[in-house]
């Protein structure tokens, strides 16, 4: 048995989506019990999003679900109803993190804010992941990770300049935020233990992404100017871009920052007398003939296969990757030496390959703890084992209705 | 929140924790950044002629200068910086100090070249068991890419996210703003947390190593389940998201809007907002595969719409009407933008070279443990006398040392 970064370390879990089970997911992978809080009358979207491992899209069948709830424990509860309120402070009591991501308002509808919990526990960490947080003129506004990215600037710096900006291929805001919530909440439960002083992280996920846009605002601030999206160039350093390879829809990316890089591309594409042309000769003779010099590299590039061209200028010492699909990436030979790719069986769709831990700690090495639960799935572990009660107590509370 | 605010002034989050920054790129630096905004003393360790992040741009005014990076001042603020010269004896030795009361260090080096200088983790811990080491690369520490060089554009290839990013009749699209580096800095920075909160409980550190392929991999959101669910590969297909709809960027008079609707409600405000009432009223939108399956033939009717108006317009009508919808903001709508100007996201700081300016403050709001905005980033070795100086190096030694080239 692995030892656990934050073993004995627990959360009532009503997030939902993405940006909240993102952060449950990193904390469980490294050892904090999550308890997620659903019901079947309102029950994670996300549960009902595909991929499905079956075409009939039966519940618990979700990869995008099963994906991120891993090392999670799942309770229903109608939070209707009072008893479920009675159920969720006894939880807090014996908890250190509360997470949520909510709009503004979701909370305070279920019962619950932070002086509510407080009240309860003194010590618990509440993290709210609001789209625009619970402060500010827009904090009632809706927001969900593909809209939060172009308020927060990303989708304005993505995409070609002859053409409209562009999405991330992901609900980019989510994971950052998610992340983002991550770092906090260690953070303060470190403070928590020094100090016995609990708190509130408002996060508002558009600014947490919004904070990931680099030198934009102040090349605003300082120099007036307003950044913009330029495809797959650098605006320092050339050559900078994806080359077309052997196949179809094959590229490979590579960035050359200095001379040095450039003589060993040079060298590999067989044409070293580059580096003594002048329009080639510096970085900034380069970025000015930056297309003559992309022809060039295509032409070389479009010989080989994509992973043949990133080996053959790695092994000079260029910076170069090739652009690998998802298929492409689960069979990759590194990632597989790695071992970052993790599996676990799931009562309904088996045993499936999912994204594991993206860091490996010497110490206390994260891991997926336990398989994505169905709904409702850890009812006993969690009413008997955590809270004590009886069999019958909990048929009776089923009986009323409150685990639906 | 007055009374907590009241009770806890001058509290820090990472008050008494010491972070030795050996980085040099946003994936390194930007993590290091973390904990710098939040209380953290950060001790940037850079080379004699300065960190090779002093000579990325863009550059204040458009002067290039050691000082006048404006990537290098973004990432750095709130640290000190010290010159070491770590290939010499004496910086090592240096060095090694540092590590006697550092809580974490962070290196983005090549991989095995801080062990080379006799300075890798078995080294280090010898000296100081509790420390965190975190290592940042772009492959990580093992495995056949461990020596392969990296950049943003590389780790957005070989992650897996440009694949899926950008319109399908373009090239793959590399992610603004340098997503790969940046989302790689704060999975470091959880990781180091993490680490620390069980160095103080159980006395013992550890290595971490983050690989930025596997950060990036790790957001794809169900991408990669997609595949090993359906081995379906997912190709980029524009803005559009897979299954809500609409959930995608959309044309307006002055720009763009972006927008994603997931409930019946929110996609009957995205109508509205267009003033298309007949298809407000039409069954089609309330099956959500259905109405995906039809973007082709239902945006159109959308844009129609909010091509008259302005993005601003749209954004507050549109939330006025249950829409979960934005502006695509450029930076001056950012910096000029209400909402984060009234919770505290910028702050202004005093740049000795640069001068005074509005930048980026700490973008989570903690009720206790505020973000603290010391100072702007730091002149080249401005603190190596203050920090050797407490490590009992005398006026002489640095004298000695800066004509040796140590520092």
């Amino acid at each position: 048995m692995s030892k656990d970064a934050l073993a004995g370390l627990r959360c009532v879990d009503f997030s939902w989506v993405f940006a909240g089970p993102y952060c449950g997911q990193l904390l469980g992978d490294l050892g904090m019990e999550m308890i997620k809080i659903e019901s079947r009358k309102r029950m994670d979207v996300v549960r009902n999003y595909p991929p499905f491992a079956f075409e009939d899209r039966r519940l618990n069948s979700s990869g995008y679900w099963n994906g991120h709830n891993r090392s999670k424990y799942s309770i229903n509860l109608d939070m209707k109803s009072e008893k479920a309120h009675e159920i969720v402070d006894r939880l807090v009591a014996m908890s250190d993190l509360v997470l949520e991501n909510f709009s503004a308002r979701g909370m305070k509808a279920i019962g619950y804010d932070y002086e509510r919990l407080r009240e309860i526990n003194p010590r618990i960490i509440y993290c709210s992941m609001a789209g625009f947080g619970h402060r500010g003129p827009y904090k009632n506004y809706v927001a969900y990770g593909p809209m939060q990215e172009s308020q927060a600037g990303i989708v304005h710096l993505t995409g070609w300049p002859d053409g409209q900006p562009s999405r991330v291929g992901t609900s980019y805001p989510d994971a950052a935020g998610g992340v983002s919530a991550a770092f906090s909440i260690v953070a303060a439960l470190r403070h928590a233990r020094r100090t016995g002083q609990g708190q509130w992280i408002d996060l508002g996920q558009t600014l947490t992404a919004a904070a990931l846009t680099g030198t934009a605002i102040i090349e605003y601030t300082i120099n007036g100017d307003i950044q913009q999206r330029n495809g797959d160039l650098n605006r320092f350093f050339a050559p900078h871009n994806v080359y077309p390879c052997s196949g179809d829809d094959q590229w490979c990316a590579i960035s050359v920052e200095n001379d040095a890089e450039f003589a060993a591309l040079a060298t590999t594409i067989g044409q070293p007398q580059l580096t003594q042309e002048t329009r080639f000769a510096t970085n900034n003779a380069r970025i000015q003939n930056r297309q003559a010099l992309d022809d060039l590299i295509s032409a070389w590039t479009a010989q080989y296969d994509h992973y043949d061209v990133m080996h053959r200028l790695q092994a000079a010492g260029v910076a170069a990757g090739a652009v690998l699909s998802t298929g492409e990436f689960v069979a990759d030979p590194h990632i597989k030496t790695r071992g970052y790719m993790e599996s676990f069986d799931h009562p309904v769709v088996g045993e499936k390959l999912y994204p594991g831990v993206p860091f490996k700690m010497s110490a206390t090495p994260g891991y997926i703890h336990r398989p994505a639960p169905p709904l409702g799935a850890d009812t006993e572990y969690i009413f008997k084992n955590l809270l004590g009660m009886t069999d019958e107590q909990i048929k009776q509370l089923d009986d009323e209705g409150i685990l639906v | 929140m007055a009374e907590d605010a009241a009770s806890t002034a001058g509290a820090s989050l990472f008050s008494d924790t010491l972070v030795l920054d050996l980085t040099s790129t946003i994936r390194g630096m930007h993590c290091t950044k973390m904990f710098a905004d939040y209380g953290a003393e950060v001790i940037l360790v850079e080379p004699v002629g300065g960190s090779p992040a002093r000579r990325v741009g863009p550059f204040a005014k458009g002067q290039p200068g050691l000082e006048t990076s404006l990537h290098f001042a973004h990432h750095n603020r709130n640290k000190k910086s010290i010159t070491l010269n770590l290939h010499k004896t004496r910086g090592q030795e240096l060095l090694r100090d540092l590590v006697h009361s550092a809580d974490i260090l962070v290196e983005d080096w090549e991989v095995g070249a801080l062990e080379a200088l006799g300075l890798g983790y078995a080294q280090l811990r010898e000296i100081n068991p509790r420390l965190v080491m975190c290592s940042i690369t772009g492959f990580g520490q093992t495995g056949p890419y461990a020596d392969y060089k990296t950049s943003n554009i590389v780790e957005d290839a070989m992650g897996g996210l440009m694949g899926i990013t950008g319109p399908a009749d373009k090239p793959p699209t590399m992610t603004g703003g340098q997503q790969a580096e940046h989302i790689t800095a704060m999975h470091a920075a959880f990781a180091s947390a993490a680490a620390l909160l069980y160095r103080d409980l159980h006395n013992e550190g550890q290595r971490i190593d983050v690989s930025a392929q596997e950060c990036t991999a790790n957001v794809l959101e169900n991408a990669i389940e997609q595949y090993t669910y359906t081995g379906v590969v997912r190709k980029r297909a524009g803005s559009r998201h897979g299954t809500a709809w609409p959930c995608t960027v959309f044309p307006c008079k002055d720009g763009y809007i972006g927008m994603c609707c997931t409930q019946i409600k929110e996609v009957r405000g995205a109508v509205l907002l267009a003033e298309d009432y007949e298809l407000a009223d039409d069954p089609v939108l309330h099956n959500q595969f259905e109405r995906r399956a039809r973007a082709d033939e239902l945006e159109p009717r959308l844009v129609a719409g909010y091509m008259k108006y302005g993005k601003s317009e749209l954004f507050h009508k549109g939330q006025a009407l249950g829409c979960p919808v934005a502006m695509t903001s450029d930076a001056r709508d950012l910096v000029n933008d209400p909402h984060l100007n009234e919770v505290g996201f910028f702050a202004e700081f005093d740049h000795p070279v640069i001068g005074k300016f509005k930048e980026i403050a700490a973008p989570i709001y903690f009720t206790a443990t505020p973000g603290v905005m010391r100072s702007a980033a730091p002149l080249l070795g401005q603190h190596t006398a203050e920090v050797l100086h407490s490590l009992g190096t005398g006026e002489a030694d640095l004298s000695f040392l800066r004509a040796d080239g140590v520092i």
